[in-house]
């Protein structure tokens, strides 16, 4: 095993533990810590030669999967919250488009059924929390679940939650794969030649 | 198929039918003797692409007559579903602007491809157009060119007399400006992935000029107007190797904005008072309402091929319109009223003048 696997696995292990950790405690807002503290080390990711990188991308892209999969289901499971249940009625991807004053436009895609209406849709940036202000601009992925809660009493309150992905870097791995694949594309279509 | 017309037009009748459902648009051109030509892709609301749509309900056969597809430039909203298109028409070729050879634009491709960040796009549509071209390859040939046919100014697309289809763009600058600008989008070594969006700059678009005897009509791209006379609407209205003739159809640039507008072009390109259609951009808001009184002001024959505002959303599961009302403070379908405008004209008789009709949403105003 190379130095960079067993740093795949390192980091692999201390999600893992986060993630126990997470798994007891369970509340939307630890869910959302979670989430922020795996994209922030997705962000840090020690930058490295070679595969391994990727792997490891891709390894804590699966785990960030994995948590955003495990709150729905706890966020579904009614006794968890014994006080109060949470359903989602819709998911959106969102690709914002255009960033003015306090006004973002963004294209938002049915995540149950992309063949449903695609949405174009205007909203402030105040309803985007203030750790993820950074990531809004063109081209950035966010995600738009509509929710409903029911309390105890049976008061229901429909409401919207907006979490930006912190999408990982562009690798060398990334870049040296897309030219040789370039290269060789280049090379069947077009023969090759000089541009 | 709704919002399209129905009935294939006659042999020796050509056909521009405009479509735009609101965000994107698609021109098909009947060439005589049941030939086809398709400018550009879009999608109705179900993602299915509208000119296969179209032609399947005329009855033809799409893959022995579609006989070339061309996408004007790159950007999402002229090129979705055109893959698909492309599968289904086996015979056709593919036209694209010369810059696409470039290793950037493939480069840019393949990491889009990989990276996976939203859905579909432009740039999935093209690789997956790139991959159908490989595949169609001859297997007994190993030199055989399966590239796509690179467009540039002053070629002669279509021969078939009397009709001619003559590219005017992209000028040898445009095309030199749009492999510049593949490299500048190409992303740094460490810089955050994100999705490659429509409007970045590539004025490298293809206008088309069908000239049919005394007859023309002028398919404008999203060709905008530039500082420069060697790209922009400038260069084409200086060509002198342009076929010298006045178009009554005119397929209004760049959904109407006013950066693609030029007095010129309504004088040196276009016959007085000439149709002239317009497909929508949601996404830019255009046509704008001062686009619309400005190309009124040009010509009394507009058309929009779909109202420029998409019709509100409305979910029938109660809750989910009052749980994004709570944010959104605006939203509209991206794709609602889909409609065509259709002209169509005699080939053999110069004295037919265009028959417009409008299917759908499509409107004169
Ligand atoms: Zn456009």
């Amino acid at each position: 095993m190379s130095s960079l696997d067993m740093l795949a696995v390192e980091h692999s292990t201390g999600i893992s533990e986060d993630w126990e950790w997470f798994e007891e405690r369970g509340p939307k807002e630890q869910f959302l810590r979670e989430l922020k503290m795996l994209e922030d080390r997705l962000a840090n990711l020690p930058i490295s030669e070679g595969s391994a990188e990727v792997d490891l991308n891709q390894l804590l892209m699966k785990e960030m999967e994995r948590l955003w999969e495990s709150w729905r289901e706890h966020s579904l499971k009614p006794d968890s919250r014994p006080e109060t249940t949470v359903d989602i009625l819709k998911e959106w991807e969102g690709v914002v488009l255009t960033v003015s004053n306090d006004d973002v436009q963004a294209r938002l895609t049915d995540m149950n059924d992309p063949a449903n209406q695609e949405e174009l849709v205007t909203f402030g940036l105040d309803a985007i929390s203030p750790q993820d202000h950074e990531l809004v601009e063109p081209g950035a992925v966010f995600y738009w679940t509509v929710l409903r809660e029911t309390d105890a009493f049976e008061n229901v309150r429909n409401y919207s939650q907006i979490r930006f992905r912190r999408l990982p870097a562009w690798s060398r791995g990334d870049l040296e794969r897309a030219e040789t694949e370039a290269e060789q594309l280049h090379e069947e279509l077009f023969g090759g030649r000089d541009e | 198929m709704e919002g399209t017309s129905e009935g294939a037009p006659a042999p020796e009748s050509i056909e521009v039918s405009i479509f735009g459902p609101g965000v994107g648009e698609c021109s098909v051109l009947h060439l005589g003797d049941g030939k086809w030509f398709v400018v550009d892709s879009c999608t109705d609301k179900r993602g299915d692409p509208i000119a296969l749509n179209y032609l399947r309900k005329l009855g033809v056969n799409i893959t022995e007559d579609v006989t070339d597809i061309l996408v004007t430039h790159w950007h999402d909203d002229h090129i979705a579903g055109v893959a698909e298109l492309f599968e289904a028409a086996d015979s056709a070729t593919f036209h694209c602007p010369s810059a696409f050879d470039s290793r950037n634009l493939l480069q840019l491709l393949s990491l889009q491809r990989g990276a996976k960040i939203s859905g579909s796009s432009g740039c999935d549509e093209l690789a997956n157009v790139f991959e159908i071209l490989r595949e169609r390859k001859p297997k007994y040939s190993r030199t055989a060119k399966v590239g796509p046919e690179l467009v540039k100014a002053d070629q002669v697309l279509v021969r078939k007399p009397p009709l001619e289809l003559h590219a005017l763009s992209p000028s040898s600058t445009d095309i030199t400006n749009a492999r510049h600008d593949f490299a500048e989008l190409l992303p740094q070594f460490k810089s955050p992935k994100r999705r490659l969006l429509e409007w970045y700059e590539n004025d490298a678009s293809i206008v088309l000029l069908l000239v049919c005897g005394e007859r023309s009509v002028l398919l404008g791209a999203d060709r905008e107007t530039t500082d420069h006379q060697n790209t922009g609407w400038s260069v084409i209205l200086n060509s002198s190797v342009r076929p010298q003739v006045k178009a009554g159809v005119y397929k209004v640039p760049h959904h109407g904005s006013e950066n693609a507008d030029r007095e010129e072009i309504w004088t040196e390109l276009l016959e007085k008072d000439p149709l002239s259609v317009v497909a929508p951009y949601r996404t830019s808001g255009l046509p704008r309402k001062s686009d619309i009184k400005r190309l009124k002001s040009r010509t009394t024959q507009l058309y929009l091929t779909a109202p420029v505002e998409g019709a509100e959303p409305s979910h029938s599961s109660t809750g989910i319109d009052e749980g994004m009302r709570a944010v959104a403070r605006q939203r509209q379908l991206l794709r609602s009223g889909f409609g065509q405008v259709r002209v169509r004209f005699d080939r053999d008789d110069d004295d037919d003048g265009f028959n417009v009709a409008c299917f759908g949403s499509a409107h004169q105003i």
